[in-house]
């Protein structure tokens, strides 16, 4: 263990690699705080352009983007009252009041300081965590990791949209675009359609590109798009004050860990866990009422959190192959391009690919401390980009990510096929994160099931006789119609 | 809006993925073939995309009748929160039509020509933007870029075979 910490610190202070942190944080920043540009967005078009990188450098840049991208969604909430990701809705509630109050560097301050606190903290738990639920894993046979990967297919489609029955259809597309290409066991082909193209499957990065970046610029160009400027507010001096900020080190701390706890889960993420600790922080502060009038303690709970889930996440990600979100998601889709299959058995057979990911959150968070305080003075410049220039930026840099895949026009015309797939996606209200993740997992579930029903002779039993399978299997049952029980028995009780 | 135009509106997003999932369920024997093991192997490579089939059917189906005889507050909900903000359609249509033909005319255009022409379209498509950011930004995205990515990714993109 402590030959692969000095590995991984070997591989992250490189110069190269620290290089690449503070570009992918650049990156990150840039797109967290522009309105309508997610994180996963980020990272999705930075994914081809480390292809050609080594795994570990690959694995840092994307971290930097995620950290950073994450944190700078609080930006554009704060100065414009438009979060620039969904997981900033809560900061937005009592960031704008600041700025209309000219108190806007205090609010941004707060949420810089609770961000780095809160992806620090997170990282910390991704050190301990990680190895321990990866040495439990390491007992886990098909039957095992079949019911755990339906289990988290499972509650992805229930918390990630509002209906749990179009959740599952989206994960059965998922499950349906990862069999296209030769089947892993026999090796015949499938849905190839007399095309070599669909002989080695629909790539991954090409549905990723499709379904979340080309997805969104038809979004955003379907809107009435118009130029956004900060709202006029009060000059106030542009300098960080300390008496803002350590009154809320507790909050930022406990919301910190409710995030962490949060983003283990699969399929929940980091807007779950903001409105989770924003209402903990408001029930326990000692001025409740000013929370969504302008209360930095609002902030800092909000923001804390949403960065306290972005290392958690990656614990089941790395020890059990589950991504807990969709930029989770492509991290193993990053991995899974270099060769790596991400499980329990990648800790044994990659400790130090595992630390470096895990060290270069934390330093990912301390460039990111530095990068924003240099940036605090000039976000306003940032979110003032217009749509007009922005989104054919995004659109050649998605075609070129997409091309660079196999060099050929056939990797972009997948892209765009998804990507109007992802577009129809958006507007009936399908989430993409349960087709995404089930892409993702596809060969793992399909393998698993396989083999368990051939260790079983096709008796589907297995799954029910083995007490970790029936464990997932009972959970997946109370995912299922817990919720559905649960309101019909209030229902009947309201009526009584 | 009419009763059943309202019910047809409700339900076409999952009488699409019926169909979808109906024509994957038919055309499975004739994309994946089996080997005869005489029964022994109880699992194929057609198990799965059978099960996966058969889920998308059963679940669409389910949908399509919540939405006809009135299910859960949950499924209703969901299927009647159908987008209420304005969407400009013929926008985003002309936008993939653009980027549709940029893929057509790559190869022969070459990567500079086609994506002045694409980032040139865009924008106008987008609207609220000035001449010379039109300029400046397709310049910028087509030569530039086509070195940076040949120098510094070794990507080259394609020069066009009408000036070949």
């Amino acid at each position: 263990m402590f030959e692969d910490i000095l590995y991984a610190l070997n591989v992250v202070f490189q110069w190269k690699n620290i290089l690449l942190i503070f570009l992918g944080t650049a990156i990150g920043m840039v797109f967290g705080a522009l309105p309508g540009l997610t994180v996963t967005l980020a990272v999705t078009l930075v994914l081809p352009f480390t292809f050609d990188l080594s795994p570990e450098a690959g694995i840092v840049l994307l971290t930097g983007v995620y950290c950073a991208g994450t944190y700078a969604g609080s930006i554009s909430a704060i100065l414009i009252n438009t979060p620039g990701t969904p997981s900033s809705v809560a900061t937005s509630w009592d960031g704008y009041p600041l700025t209309l109050q000219g108190k806007s560097f205090d609010a941004l301050s707060v949420a810089l300081h609770a961000s780095v606190i809160g992806g620090l903290i997170s990282a910390v738990a991704l050190i301990f965590f990680a190895p321990m639920l990866a040495k439990t894993a390491l007992a886990f046979g098909p039957p095992e990791t079949f019911a755990l990967t339906f289990f988290g297919l499972t509650i992805i489609a229930r918390v990630s949209g509002k209906s749990l029955s179009k959740g599952l259809i989206s994960a059965l597309f998922g499950l349906m675009i990862a069999s296209v290409g030769v089947d892993p066991i026999m090796g015949v082909p499938r849905f190839a359609f007399d095309t070599t193209f669909l002989y080695g499957g629909v790539g991954m990065i090409e549905v990723f590109i499709g379904i979340f970046a080309i997805a969104e610029i038809f979004n955003q160009i379907g809107k009435r798009l118009s130029n956004l400027k900060p709202s006029a507010q009060s000059p106030q001096a542009k300098v960080i004050r300390w008496k803002s900020i350590v009154p809320h080190y507790w909050t930022t701390v406990k919301s910190s860990i409710i995030g962490i706890v949060i983003g283990v889960i699969p399929g929940t993420g980091g807007s779950i866990a903001s409105f989770i600790a924003y209402d903990e922080a408001k029930r326990s502060s000692k001025n409740p009422e000013l929370f969504g009038k302008g209360s930095l303690e609002g902030v800092a709970a909000s923001e804390s959190a949403n960065n306290g889930v972005t290392a958690a996440t990656l614990i089941p990600t790395l020890t059990l192959g589950i991504p807990g979100n969709t930029v989770a998601a492509i991290f193993l889709g990053a991995l899974l391009i270099h060769g790596l299959t991400p499980g329990p058995q990648l800790f044994v057979d990659q400790g130090g690919l595992m630390y470096t990911i895990m060290i270069s959150f934390i330093v990912a968070n301390i460039v990111m401390y530095f990068q924003g305080r240099f940036a605090l003075k000039w976000f306003d410049k940032i979110i003032s980009i217009p749509p007009a220039v922005l989104l054919p930026i995004i659109l050649v840099m998605c075609l070129l990510g997409a091309f660079s895949i196999s060099n050929s026009v056939n990797s972009v015309i997948v892209s765009l096929i998804f990507g109007v797939i992802g577009y129809a996606m958006i507007k009936f209200e399908y989430s993409t994160a349960p087709m995404v993740i089930a892409i993702i997992l596809g060969r793992m579930v399909e393998e698993s099931l396989r083999q368990s029903l051939i260790l079983s002779d096709g008796s589907p039993t297995i799954f029910f006789l083995r007490p970790i399978a029936l464990l997932f299997m009972v959970l997946t049952v109370l995912v299922t119609f817990l919720p559905a029980i649960i309101k019909q028995w209030r229902k009947i009780r309201a009526r009584a | 809006m009419s009763g059943s135009a309202n019910l047809l509106r409700r339900n076409i997003s999952s009488i699409f993925t019926l169909l979808v999932g109906l024509f994957v369920f038919v055309s499975i024997p004739s994309q994946i073939e089996i080997f005869d093991d005489g029964g022994m192997n109880p699992v194929t490579a057609r198990t799965l995309p059978y099960l996966i089939s058969s889920g998308i059917i059963l679940l669409s189906l389910f949908i399509i009748l919540s939405n006809i005889f009135g299910a859960s507050d949950e499924e209703e909900n969901a299927s009647e929160a159908l987008p209420q903000e304005k969407t400009s359609y013929l926008r985003v249509f002309y936008a993939f039509a653009a980027i549709a033909l940029w893929i057509v005319v790559l190869p022969y255009l070459g990567y500079i020509v086609s994506t002045i022409l694409l980032v040139s379209t865009v924008m106008l498509i987008i609207g609220n933007c000035r001449w010379w950011q039109i300029a400046i930004l397709s310049f910028v995205l087509s030569v530039p870029m086509n070195y940076l990515l040949a120098i510094a990714l070794r990507v080259y993109l394609p020069s066009g075979s009408l000036f070949n």
